[in-house]
């Protein structure tokens, strides 16, 4: 039996860092099922620091891949899982609402940092796999696509309904384009993916039978990849890197930018008071 | 003609065969140079219009034949540049090539089919990209296949290690046509007909047009995988990993 991870607790999220059979594997977890883990400050808070804790433990900036080998006991899989049965929402919208400034400096915040989270996941030089129940809409499914891998329950669903609210999904648009050829429909109808079409069109890698296999099914991917050869695999992730014409500096901060230009404008800020208007507060 | 890669022409469509079948057709060193000799041969050659590549026996390719080159840097670099150049060569032909996958197409044998145009299998077949698990990095491969199945799956095909089925592999599109077994080279022989039947200069400008809109599948690149490849597997991780499958081979707990 394993013993318990150590864990790390940042707010609304924490970090599992696993020993034994799982020895090499950390697990990011989101915390806040009552607000279905919308992406607020305070899960940006705990975010970057879970990924910042992951840089550190990959020894990310201790090594090239593609030059040296990992340092000893690093972690070479790093998951990303929610508790509850949401992965997670996009971002915080009644805070978005509550923000006063017509500039919407909060709106702005939100997307630069999720653009930097979506990097700093993207250069782990661990493999890193996110692990779908329920919804991933928005920047939630910029976070699962972000990672190298998607496993899904049969109730996932993913999608960038971003539209509705006046603000463009850009931010999200290469990773997203990266794992999938179906960007054009997702980004411009706000179509909601099912889990067994994300399968078909490789948002997702592996789907389990039945929602409740999930933790089985991502401990076994888990266990498969802790035993490729970590110098291996951390030359191959780096290389595929490298040669990823989709996802890089530029194309990031491109995508950002496109995204940032809209803020502040007034259909922004009429379609986020309207759709926060139908919903009870959290 | 080698005898380790043997050549067929009839009616501007020649058949290269991979001549190896009592060790389903491994790529050793000796079987890649024969290779590229005989894909820049026939690429030279004005009367062909279109290329099929196939192994002889139940299987296409089983993967490089590491054995004898484990512990030789010098020979293991020369083998995946040279490889290295055969995908260069497969994709810079002025006329289609389809790969006829038969049984399995592993490692480097999956990169002869995805440096081929087109590529018919058939459903149990097995083919993928186990390096990783073997400890090494299948670099040669990556900008090819990142091209010929979008980034995000060969993201999760290079990491995630192992084979799949001949059905999923052509959903994910490593393959781009299945058959049935029995009737595998005569649908490949069927495609051939069907783009003998385009013009040759049209064929010929497409695929010149396609290469052009891959900048990143160039020498240098490919040398760049080359040397990044041969350099794992000299460390003792791959090393280590090889020879404990070397021997479960010798003890037949896995194919030859």
């Amino acid at each position: 039996m394993n013993p318990a991870p150590t864990i790390h607790r940042f707010g609304p999220v924490e970090l599992h860092n696993h020993s034994n059979e799982l020895s090499g594997l950390a697990t990011i977890r989101l915390c806040d099922p009552d607000r279905r883990q919308a992406l607020g400050s305070a899960m940006f808070d705990g975010l970057e620091l879970a990924i910042e804790k992951c840089e550190a433990l990959t020894g990310s900036s201790r090594f090239h891949p593609l030059s040296e080998p990992p340092p000893a006991n690093a972690v070479r899989v790093v998951m990303m899982e929610s508790n509850g049965t949401t992965f997670c929402s996009g971002f915080d919208l009644r805070a978005l609402v509550d923000d006063p400034d017509p500039s919407q400096p909060l709106l702005a915040s939100f997307l630069r940092r999720l653009a930097g989270c979506l990097r700093r996941l993207r250069a782990l030089p661990a493999v890193s796999v996110s692990v779908v129940q329920g919804p991933a809409l928005a920047g939630g499914c910029a976070l699962a696509t972000a990672c190298d891998l998607t496993i899904a329950s049969p109730d996932a669903c993913f999608g960038y309904p971003t539209h509705l609210l006046g603000v463009s999904p850009a931010v999200s648009g290469p990773v997203f384009h990266a794992r999938s050829n179906s960007a054009r429909p997702a980004f411009l109808e706000g179509e909601k993916i099912d889990a067994a079409t994300a399968l078909q069109r490789g948002i997702v890698w592996a789907l389990a039978p039945h929602t409740d296999q999930l933790a089985s099914l991502a401990r076994q991917t888990a266990m498969s990849l802790l035993a490729k050869g970590p110098r291996a695999l951390a030359a191959t992730k780096q290389w595929l890197l490298d040669h990823d014409d989709c996802v890089n500096h530029k194309s990031l901060q491109n995508a950002l930018q496109a995204s940032l230009s809209l803020v502040g404008g007034e259909e922004s800020r009429r379609l986020v008071r309207h759709a926060t208007s139908a919903r009870p507060r959290a | 003609m080698s005898e380790l890669v043997s050549e067929q022409a009839r009616d501007g469509i020649v058949t290269l065969s991979l001549n190896r079948p009592d060790v389903r057709n491994a790529l050793s060193l000796e079987l890649i140079h024969s290779l590229h000799a005989s894909i820049e041969r026939v690429a030279s050659d004005t009367t062909v219009r279109v290329l099929i590549l196939r192994g002889e026996g139940k299987v296409f390719c089983s993967g490089m034949d590491l054995r004898g080159v484990l512990s030789d840097a010098k020979k293991m670099g020369e083998m995946l540049h040279t490889l290295s150049r055969v995908m260069l060569a497969l994709r810079r032909l002025p006329f289609p090539a389809i790969a006829c996958v038969r049984g399995a197409a592993i490692g480097g044998g999956c990169g002869l089919l995805n440096a081929c145009d087109l590529g018919v299998t058939h459903a149990e077949a097995k083919l993928g990209y186990p390096e990783v698990d073997l400890g090494i990095c299948p670099a040669v491969i990556a900008p090819l296949l990142i091209r010929r199945i979008g980034a995000g799956r060969a993201r999760a095909i290079l990491l995630t290690g192992g084979v799949i089925g001949g059905a999923e592999a052509c959903q994910w599109g490593l393959a781009t046509h299945l058959a049935p077994e029995p009737e595998l080279e005569s649908s490949a022989l069927a495609i051939a007909n069907r783009l003998c039947a385009g013009g040759p200069k049209a064929l010929a400008a497409t695929k010149r047009w396609l290469a052009e809109m891959e900048p990143e599948i160039n020498d240098e690149t490919m040398d760049r995988a080359a040397e990044l490849s041969a350099k794992i597997i000299q460390e003792p991780e791959a090393q280590q990993r090889l020879m404990a499958r070397f021997e479960k081979r010798d003890r037949g707990t896995v194919p030859p």
